[in-house]
């Protein structure tokens, strides 16, 4: 057997990674029928990988016999890709692949390509049932022998009671594609037609090794030795390298989820907004902006190069001038060294309980520190983090229809914002500030998700000093998360990605305007009033920035 | 002063010194002149100092005696040093060179969980014994000084402040539902439960026992309702409560820099002043007198039996004493009562009970704070000791049969107050006496005041629910304010109603202490012994106060017929509020909880209907200035305490 080529092992990493994401922390075993991780070569087959992790009911499988289970699986495939398909237009179209090509030979796969069609809405254009149906349907002398052989096993047999007929199954399965989002429902619905039509092909039973992956997770059957085995183990290893799991966090979907420059939702009136900020009284904040300069500028050491040939002469050495082998090397060059080789990422909690003045004056305290710090050729990172949805959370919705997890993990989309890179210039950027001064009501704060975000950009940097200053006013809430994993779920998982940041060599600071702040960061500074925040900010830059001098002061 | 707070791990893993961290930085604000912790395997203490005392410059905590093997944290101030340093037997060479955490710490050794029996003042502290795995808590009689516990399977932890304890990881701010239902329903705080969920109180006069995990809760002190003190005469009590008095006061004048006291012309404060005035008088100190009067100007309308401007009788009193320097803080026309409103919330983690009051206490901490005012003294335990009326010592004649000396009685009020009908004795005489329900609808029928739901914002709903007559019934409490005839009970109950711990800390925050000579446990048990003929005679209602202060306060004060009223002019800026106001409802309105807890609706038509005039009927006071404004205020908590992005 060749060794399998690298591409191919690459794809088989890319499908992997996929299927980590689209799944957003579910942990369906196995894989649909006639698909697994090593045999998902086309992007069809690798969105049915994603959306069988994604969407399956693991604990419905259970209801059926052995020759059962794989036609429920099949029902089941088509089931979740017909919802991932219903929700991103891309899988859709990857997995409508997987319904073109030859025609199906067996059953089973015939099966799954109507029910693809009928739960997408569409009428079928092949029938199931061709082989029984026919003679069923239209032989009289079929009819009797069934009746006769049904009359005659009464009690004893109940095989007889699995006839079947085409338009039985499109009525089967047209009631169950009104239940999609219910597997119990969509289960309790087909599971008369899985039991007629296991019986009627027992020799046909279509073979899914998932079924049996699965019996053996749950202590059933042994497991399957090859495939089993593989499924088993790269699940495990992939769900021991989930950021998620590791953090003990979990997310319901992260299809939602957004993370653009500021520019993707500044708005004109944003900008005329923005100029409110140079209505406010910035002299206080450019005093301290100034004074940040002057630290930082007399922080750059400055040395002299002697024995030069050129520069400004040295009068101690003038007397080489005229010595017995005269030299050109009497001058002296003043040489500055760089200001500390930092990265600065200022991230801004932009949630509904940031707002008025709050939101005024860390923007204001932002553009006057961003600008200074370019002055004194520092980079500097502007990032903001909110979530996509406040009141009208379809993510809620959907988890509210489905119930499939207890605890589903964190139920909004997260919105992180981009107003400045380290590479772009302010004065380009600086427009987009304007959507900071928005007020967005009833829009949360997941902050470990937002500093872990934060904290790996920063991680990418190449400046060696990495510094992160959170500006928050409080903990991390989202109502919806709180309601279905409890108001400790999202403060524990800040509480672990603090603890992970500060174990870095990421520094990592934050201004609350709260005291609430301080309950879970390290180092934090509280403000009373808004008007602090600046002299916060620029206090602190200082003391990050040129540590020795913060030391010399201190003490 | 410091604030103080502890981690035990009770798995015996090792301490969690981040927590720890976050622990002291949450309780900085509250101790900002010193940090310094202390930890040892599972264990680790914390606490933030703030230097009040001479001797607080001594101060070396968290103490640790490696040879008894204990720790120690301690919050307070000793009253009782001379008294300790002798039954220690410790040299005066070296106690004087003791903080008096040191002290407490030497009583602890001695006495252990005793000690606070021996110790006098404001304190809260926490002992350590690792050997014995026992942890043992304790808090002054009166609970001037706070201290709440968390505990689950592997952490115990305590803190000053319940924010200290929010730092722990596993512990997320929630209210406790019961607890937020009393205190809107102003019922008596019972049990260790705090207004958070899982989070504890130990309680005034309590030890609290952590011993290889089994936690124990005991009383070391109790006022006894049944104790009454008989002296020889009508003057004994006057001498003695003198005696008191001045102890109480001298006691609470140790101080590394200047002592203000607040004088608002009522008998407490004007005591106080007086007292601390004599007192500093004769060591040739200086002390700033504090009087919060209306705005400039202000003509509005109060009660009749009220008066507005409180300067007249203060005026009077500071002028008797060369070394009072009287402040006199006229209400900033600009400022409101819900100004600083979360502010506060965050520093006493709590619901201001009186946001009213909030305005010109700040006004007198921040001034006093730029002078580097250390002590400032009030008499807000006054009503319930030194200036009690004597009022059910008129039920009590009629239940005991006393006829002729209520009659005596009588005649002397009618001689001070002539214009005194007998028919206004009928309400003081027998109302404590009727059932309760003849006394709700004799009210109702004079249009006062007796439903819950006239005083307090809670939702009728949840009341209905919770049951809070039921519950009140349970805990001795009269949700009409029936008044009793048993003065005692009803003054040792009043006294625990209200945890005032929390504020004390507060004022921490402006670099001072709060500190009440009337509040003092000594001055509170004799008060509280000395018999109800005592405080009502001579046609006088407080007739004890009166008498031991003849010659000290000025008449102004001592005969003046009506009360002052703080916060006359409340409401002035509240009309420029209401859009503010109305922003915060519709924030309550999309809250989580707050709709469950209060009436909204209530709130919102209170807004709507916000009067022009009738600030003097105690019925609009009643809805707008109780109702409402505690409304926003607990509104403002739920908020705090159940964080959301409205």
């Amino acid at each position: 057997m060749p060794a399998p080529s690298i591409d191919a092992s690459r794809h088989v990493e890319l499908s992997s990674a996929w299927e980590r994401t689209y799944a957003a922390g579910r942990k369906a075993p196995g894989h649909p029928p006639d698909l697994a991780l090593g045999k998902a070569t086309t992007r069809g087959a690798a969105d049915a990988l994603a959306a069988w992790r994604r969407w399956h009911a693991p604990n419905q499988q259970q209801r059926f016999s052995a020759n059962q289970r794989p036609w429920f699986d099949m029902l089941e495939r088509a089931r979740v890709e017909t919802l991932a398909s219903a929700e991103l237009p891309g899988m859709a179209s990857n997995l409508a692949t997987l319904m073109t090509g030859a025609d199906a030979k067996s059953v089973s796969e015939r099966l799954y390509r109507v029910a693809r069609q009928v739960f997408a809405g569409q009428n079928p254009t092949e029938p199931v049932l061709i082989p029984l149906a026919v003679p069923y349907e239209t032989a009289w002398p079929m009819r009797l022998i069934r009746t006769w052989n049904k009359r005659k096993h009464k009690g004893t047999e109940r095989h007889l009671d699995f006839v079947l007929t085409e338009s039985c199954l499109l009525q089967a399965l047209q009631e169950a594609a009104r239940h999609l989002d219910d597997s119990q429902a969509f289960t309790d619905g087909l599971a008369e037609l899985i039991a007629r039509l296991a019986e009627l092909h027992r020799a046909e039973t279509p073979s899914n090794p998932a079924s049996e992956a699965t019996d053996s997770e749950t202590g059933g059957e042994q497991e399957h030795p090859d495939s089993g085995h593989f499924a088993n183990t790269s699940l495990a290893e992939e769900l021991a390298e989930r950021d998620d799991m590791r953090q003990g966090y979990a997310v319901f979907s992260r299809q939602w989820d957004e993370e653009f420059p500021a520019s993707r939702w500044a708005t004109p009136q944003d900008t005329i907004a923005l100029r409110g900020l140079d209505r406010l009284d910035r002299r206080r904040v450019r005093q301290l902006a100034h004074r940040l300069q002057r630290r930082l500028m007399a922080a750059r050491q400055r040395h002299w190069l002697f024995d030069q040939e050129e520069g400004r002469l040295d009068s101690r050495q003038l007397a080489r001038l005229v010595g017995d082998t005269p030299t050109r090397r009497v001058f002296r060059i003043e040489q500055t060294s760089p200001l500390p080789d930092a990265c600065v990422t200022l991230l801004v909690d932009q949630s509904g309980s940031m707002s008025g003045r709050r939101r005024h004056m860390a923007a204001l305290a932002i553009d006057l520190a961003v600008h200074t710090l370019e002055t004194c050729q520092i980079r500097c990172e502007v990032l903001g983090f909110t979530t996509r949805f406040a009141a009208d959370n379809p993510l809620e919705a959907q988890w509210r229809r489905n119930r499939v997890d207890h605890f589903p993990g964190r139920l909004n989309a997260i919105r992180h914002l981009i107003y400045k890179s380290a590479e772009q210039p302010w004065r380009r950027q600086r427009p987009q500030l304007g959507y900071l001064l928005r007020d967005l009501p009833g829009h949360e704060n997941i902050d470990g998700e937002a500093i872990d975000w934060a904290a790996q950009r920063l991680s990418r940097r190449p400046e060696p000093h990495k510094i992160l200053i959170v500006l928050s006013d409080g903990a991390p809430y989202d109502k919806a998360t709180a309601q279905a994993n409890g108001r400790d779920f999202l403060e524990r998982h800040l509480r672990h990605i603090i603890a992970e940041v500060e174990s870095s060599p990421i520094h990592l600071t934050a201004i609350g305007t709260g005291q609430d702040v301080a309950r879970f960061y390290q180092h934090v500074l509280t403000v009373r009033q808004p008007e602090e925040v600046a002299e916060t900010l620029f206090e602190q830059l200082g003391d990050l920035l040129i540590p020795g001098q913060t030391a010399r002061r201190a003490s | 002063m410091s604030a103080i707070a502890g981690l035990i791990h009770l798995n015996n893993s090792r301490l969690d010194r981040d927590t720890l961290h976050r622990m002291q930085s949450l309780l900085t604000p509250y101790g900002r002149d010193a940090q310094h912790s202390w930890h040892q395997g599972c264990t680790g203490f914390t606490r933030t100092l703030l230097r009040i005392t001479p001797e607080d410059s001594l101060d070396q905590q968290p103490l640790w005696h490696p040879g008894q093997q204990l720790a120690m944290v301690f919050d307070g101030r000793l009253d009782n040093r001379d008294e300790l340093i002798t039954q220690l037997g410790i040299a005066s060479s070296r106690a004087a060179q003791m903080a008096d955490s040191e002290l407490a710490f030497h009583a602890c050794a001695r006495w252990d969980s005793e000690a606070p029996l021996h110790l006098l003042g404001d304190f809260a502290l926490a002992c350590w014994q690792p050997r014995r795995q026992r942890l043992w808590m304790a808090r002054d009689a009166l609970g001037m000084r706070p201290l709440f516990w968390y505990q689950r399977d592997d952490v115990f932890a305590f803190a000053t402040m319940p924010k200290a304890l929010f730092a722990i990881p596993g512990l997320t701010k929630g209210l406790c539902e019961e607890s937020l239902h009393d205190y809107l329903c102003l019922m008596p705080m019972s049990g260790p439960q705090s207004l958070y969920r899982d989070v504890y109180r130990v309680e005034p006069g309590q030890v609290v026992e952590l011993d290889k995990g089994k936690l124990n809760k005991r009383y070391y002190f109790r006022f006894d309702p049944d104790r009454q003190i008989q002296l020889g005469n009508d003057d004994a009590y006057v001498e003695a409560l003198k005696e008191q008095l001045e102890r109480a006061t001298a006691r609470r004048l140790r101080s590394r820099g200047p002592i203000a006291s607040h004088l608002s012309s009522g008998l407490d404060s004007s005591t106080v002043t007086a007292e601390a005035g004599r007192i500093l008088r004769e060591r040739d100190a200086p002390l700033l007198a504090y009087t919060a009067a209306p705005r400039k100007g202000f003509s509005g309308q109060v009660h009749r039996q009220r008066h507005a401007d409180e300067t007249v009788g203060a005026k009077a009193l500071a002028g008797r004493f060369a070394n009072i320097e009287h402040i006199i803080l006229h209400r900033d026309e600009a400022a409101t009562p819900l100004d600083d409103l979360h502010e506060v919330i965050e520093q006493l983690d709590r619901a201001p009970l009186n946001a009213c009051n909030m305005v010109w206490e700040k006004a007198i901490r921040e001034d006093a704070a730029r002078r580097g005012v250390k002590v400032l003294l009030n008499g807000n335990l006054g009503n319930m000791s030194i200036s009690h009326d004597g009022m059910p010592y008129l039920p009590w004649l009629i239940a005991h049969g006393r006829w002729l000396t209520l009659a005596k009685l009588y005649r002397q009020l009618k001689e001070r107050n002539p214009n005194l009908h007998w028919r206004r004795m009928v309400r003081p005489c027998l109302m404590p006496l009727v059932p309760n329900a003849l006394w709700r609808a004799r009210e109702r029928s004079q249009k006062r005041t007796a439903s819950l739901f006239d005083y307090s914002s809670i939702n009728p709903a949840w009341s209905r629910r919770v049951n809070s007559e039921k519950r009140a019934r349970r805990l001795g409490f009269d949700l009409s304010h029936q008044p009793s005839w048993m003065s005692r009970q009803q003054r040792i109950t009043t006294l625990y109603r209200i945890d005032i711990g929390e504020y004390n800390a507060s004022t921490n925050l402006h670099g001072m202490e709060d500190r009440d000579p009337t509040a003092d446990r000594e001055l509170m048990a004799f008060c509280l012994a000395v018999p109800e003929s005592q405080y009502l005679g001579g046609g006088h209602t407080k007739w004890l106060i009166r008498r031991a202060m003849q010659g000290i306060l000025p008449s102004e004060i001592l005969d003046t017929p009506t009360r002052g009223i703080q916060a006359p002019d409340w409401h002035e800026n509240i009309e420029k509020l209401l859009p503010q106001m109305r922003q915060e409802l519709e924030k309550l309105k999309a809250h989580e909880s707050a709709g469950r807890y209060l009436d909204l609706e209530g709130i919102e038509q209170a807004l709507r209907e916000w009067p022009t005039e009738g600030w003097d009927d105690p019925r609009v006071e009643a809805r707008f200035r109780l109702r409402l404004l505690r409304g926003m205020s607990v509104g403002g908590f739920i908020r705090y305490a159940e964080e959301g992005n409205e």
